[in-house]
């Protein structure tokens, strides 16, 4: 096929499209599912460096107001008002949902289902591509005149509908059709892997043989793809009251600022459940693997997912109980909220029935998926508070509702992904981390990030309102105690960014002098184990047969306390 | 019954008493008629995702039923002898 | 000792040929999407609307309610043609016929587009625009979100229209076939609703 010196120079063994490719053909232009996925892997990673340095620009503001921070300088409100809008965007759009959705279910589900690729590759190249776009297109908004868009990742108008309210001519504009994007490019992404996930199993890989993991990631999808409309039926008409000049969403034409809460939030909340789905099958694969015993409840947790699927289409405006809504609307809708924190429990309670009994290993995966029950736990818990409307109005927009959802999107973002990498780190670039490291960074992460929120409940309670420049400026929050809290909690978030570098250090040594990985490092049995660590162009020599369900652990029945699914017996 | 009695006091509350839940100070602001626009879509926008991927999830399903019960019947009226000889296939 | 309990031998034709096409499942799902956002741009519309002081507001032209009336039928009758051009596609040889139905439905369906085009050019010259009122501005949000999935949908169908040409291999195109189709029925379908939403009450 191909004539170029290097494959002419392999002609002697037979391959069929695994021909020699150059550098940008095989790692830029790739339509390979797993180059894909680590394109979105390390996009989201670069990203986060980006979030997490805004982070802490505003902590340092916040703790030392009007002071210089280093490596920023001075914090004006506006640079401030730009910092915290754009944190919250690229953790949750930028971070979360191509690490959790788009990479994992990239790598993962070809190679767990016992597929060579994608059923739809170019497709799933053409998504990257337009993330990239949208990525490159959100930084751009940092740099034109006037700034990126400082409205808060809600982007409630009128604010963010009008430059005249705003001040950021562009960078709100550049902002909603970056997020437009995003969104295009997932809608390709999940299209394939819905597909792919129905069309190309494994032989005899039944419904109830898929892993968890690909599962969760495909309600997550149905999820994404049901309720991404009103989102960009909602980005179009803020852009439109933003470029054209219609009133969509402006009062002062006869436009409602409501029904941009509606919309947003239409897709907000599902969207929580888009990027925690995945994150929980990863920490199933990981619980059940680490502690050798099949997963308690595979169809249990299987319908509580779809009950969540279901009833998050019917939660969303809890985040409105002091919008002006109908209050039959917030008594519905808080009940609903309540409701939803049942199968999310119940799920809880399957990993935790899975450990009992089990014999635990302490890996880093496994420390890190333990840790994700714990923290999610207590995330969901203050959900409950803030779901019950009356107390809510007291709640609401404190740092009290900032500290519940990053108790909720921390495991999700941070937790989930550190799992995952950790996990499938063998698998995906042929060398074991070090464990020692791992286990610094750890605990290096988990205490600093109880030490940073903890406080901010604390404060939410004491009535400090989110999105303040300088609390200086309110009396009643600038007592001393108060400002010793956020204080502690910047140095703590100072401690966990400094304890990244050890992750950092670790992934890239690992990534080239790392032990070498055998097959099945973790002795787990779904078929990503069975191809070549790293799993080859094509992933499988011969596609593999599926017998039984993923989780066999400690079967009596078998030779050895795992039981692959690809073995006959 | 104990549980029809319980949904009965829950649909009284949200339906009936709506003022019960009047905490704050900024509930109930435009028009009667906007709020039942609001209250309608509400209810459309969350029922239909639900109908849809419902409707779609029946289909793939009953599909699925059609193709295994027709490809089953052709396998074994072309290849009868495949069935045991898979049987016995690879054993390690 | 487990073989055959779990494995079901019929099941390997599965890997060849699934139940429903790879494109089917795809634009299946896409589908619901572009429902969400038509419900979602229509209640923004219920919304806005119900809470305006007068609907249309006063001094603001009128819809021409009898001539989209007639390119409603239009549509409908592109939608009709299209599905008889799948029935002749399933018989034996009569693949031409199919294409020549298939050319029928995409003219129509050309035809609607222009129509609105035309409508448009006249509203505009009457003082409906974008930023004249949230009357306008919802008008040519949702059909014009209209009618750039009809031209979408066009190439779709024209796309499976050049397939079908009689020097390539029509069983090749059945599946772009059914695809183009859902999409097609999708955008004709969806019309009446706005129709009835935006020009009739």
């Amino acid at each position: 096929m191909s004539d170029t010196g290097i494959a002419a120079g392999h002609a002697a063994a037979p391959h069929e499209h695994h021909e020699e490719m150059d550098f940008w053909s095989k790692y830029v232009f790739s339509t390979d599912h797993k180059i894909i996925g680590f394109q979105y892997m390390f996009t989201g990673m670069f990203m986060a460096l980006i979030g997490g340095f805004m982070a802490y620009v505003f902590r340092m503001q916040l703790a030392f107001p009007g002071e210089s921070v280093p490596l920023f300088g001075q914090v004006t409100s506006g640079d401030y008002n730009m910092l915290i809008t754009n944190h919250g965007t690229i953790m949750i759009f930028w971070v979360a949902m191509p690490v959790l959705i788009a990479a994992l279910g990239n790598y993962l589900i070809p190679l767990m289902l016992g597929c060579d690729d994608m059923v739809f590759p170019r497709l799933n190249r053409l998504s990257y591509q337009i993330f990239l776009l949208s990525a490159i297109v959100l930084i751009i908004s940092f740099i034109v005149p006037g700034g990126g868009f400082g409205g808060a990742w809600t982007a409630y108008p009128p604010l963010s509908a009008s430059a005249e309210y705003n001040h950021t001519d562009w960078g709100s504009s550049l902002w909603v059709l970056a997020v437009a994007l995003e969104f295009a490019a997932f809608l390709l992404g999940g299209i394939n892997f819905l597909t792919t996930s129905m069309n190309a199993r494994a032989e005899g890989m039944k419904m109830m043989d898929i892993p968890i993991v690909v599962w969760m990631i495909n309600v997550a999808v149905i999820l994404f793809m049901a309720s991404v409309g009103p989102l960009i039926a909602g980005a179009v008409m803020l852009f439109l009251d933003q470029r054209i000049g219609t009133s969509f969403f402006l009062p002062a034409g006869g436009g409602d600022p409501v029904l941009w809460q509606h919309l947003f939030w239409f897709f907000g909340h599902p969207e929580v459940y888009v990027v925690l789905l995945p994150a929980m099958g990863v920490v199933a694969e990981v619980i059940t693997t680490f502690s050798r015993k099949k997963l308690f409840g595979y169809k249990t947790i299987l319908y509580t997912t779809f009950a969540t699927g279901v009833l998050s289409f019917t939660v969303w405006a809890h985040h409105q109980f002091v919008s002006g809504i109908d209050p039959r609307m917030g008594n519905i809708f808080a009940v609903t909220t309540l409701l939803i924190s049942i199968p999310i429990a119940e799920i809880m309670f399957c990993y935790v029935a899975t450990l009992y009994g089990g014999s635990i290993r302490l890996t880093t995966p496994m420390l890190w998926g333990l840790s994700f029950i714990v923290e999610f736990l207590l995330g969901g818990v203050t959900g409950i508070y803030l779901g019950a409307s009356a107390m809510d109005v007291y709640f609401h927009d404190t740092y009290f509702v900032l500290a519940h959802f990053h108790y909720t999107f921390f495991p999700i973002a941070i937790i989930g992904v550190f799992t995952a990498v950790t996990y499938w780190f063998p698998k995906m670039f042929g060398r074991m981390m070090n464990e020692t490291l791992g286990k610094i960074h750890f605990w290096g992460t988990i205490i600093p990030f109880n030490c940073i929120f903890i406080p901010l409940f604390l404060l939410g309670m004491a009535g400090q309102h989110r999105r303040i420049y300088n609390y200086n400026n309110f009396p009643d929050l600038a007592t001393e105690n108060l400002q010793d809290l956020r204080v502690f909690a910047t140095s703590a978030m100072v401690i966990m960014l400094l304890f990244q570098i050890p992750f950092i250090v670790n992934f890239f040594y690992s990534l080239f002098y790392g032990e070498k990985a055998e097959k099945n490092p973790w002795k787990a049995n779904t078929l990503e184990w069975v191809a070549e660590s790293p799993a080859p162009h094509g992933n499988f020599k011969e596609l593999p047969k599926v017998y039984r369900g993923p989780y066999e652990f400690s079967h009596p029945d078998a030779k050895e306390d795992y039981w692959p699914q690809n073995v006959p017996n | 019954m104990k549980m029809m009695k319980s949904i009965a006091v829950v649909l009284a509350f949200t339906g009936f008493f709506p003022s019960l839940s009047l905490g704050c100070s900024v509930c109930f602001v435009g028009k009667e008629a906007t709020m039942a626009a609001y209250y309608g879509t509400a209810i459309v926008l969350s029922l239909l995702p639900l109908a849809m991927v419902g409707a779609l999830a029946y289909w793939v399903f009953r599909r699925y039923q059609q193709h295994d019960s027709v490809s089953a019947g052709e396998y074994l009226e072309n290849n009868e002898s495949a069935y045991p000889k898979q049987q016995s296939a690879p054993t390690q | 000792m487990l073989i055959g309990t779990n494995v079901d031998p019929t099941r390997h034709q599965n890997r060849q040929k699934p139940p429903i096409a790879n494109g089917v499942v795809g634009i299946a799902i896409f589908v619901v999407t572009e429902v969400m956002f038509f419900a979602s741009l229509i209640s923004a519309y219920l919304v806005l609307r119900s809470g305006a002081e007068e609907w249309p507001p006063w001094g603001q032209p009128r819809l021409p309610v009898a001539a989209t009336a007639f390119n409603t039928v239009v549509l409908l009758l592109s939608g009709l043609v299209l599905f008889k051009a799948y029935q002749q596609f399933l018989k034996p040889d009569r693949v031409s016929v199919s294409r020549k139905m298939l050319g029928l439905s995409i003219l129509l369906g050309l035809f609607f587009v222009l129509f609105q085009g035309y409508e448009w050019i006249q509203l505009l010259q009457f003082g409906l625009t974008m930023t004249s009122s949230n009357y306008g501005g919802l008008f040519y949000l949702i059909i014009g979100t209209h009618a750039v999935h009809v031209v979408a949908a066009l190439f779709f169908l024209l796309h499976t229209y050049s397939m079908l040409a009689p020097s390539r291999i029509p069983q090749l195109a059945s599946t772009e076939f059914v695809v183009s189709q859902i999409f097609w029925y999708f955008v004709v379908g969806v019309w009446p609703i706005l129709y009835f939403l935006i020009y009739l009450v």
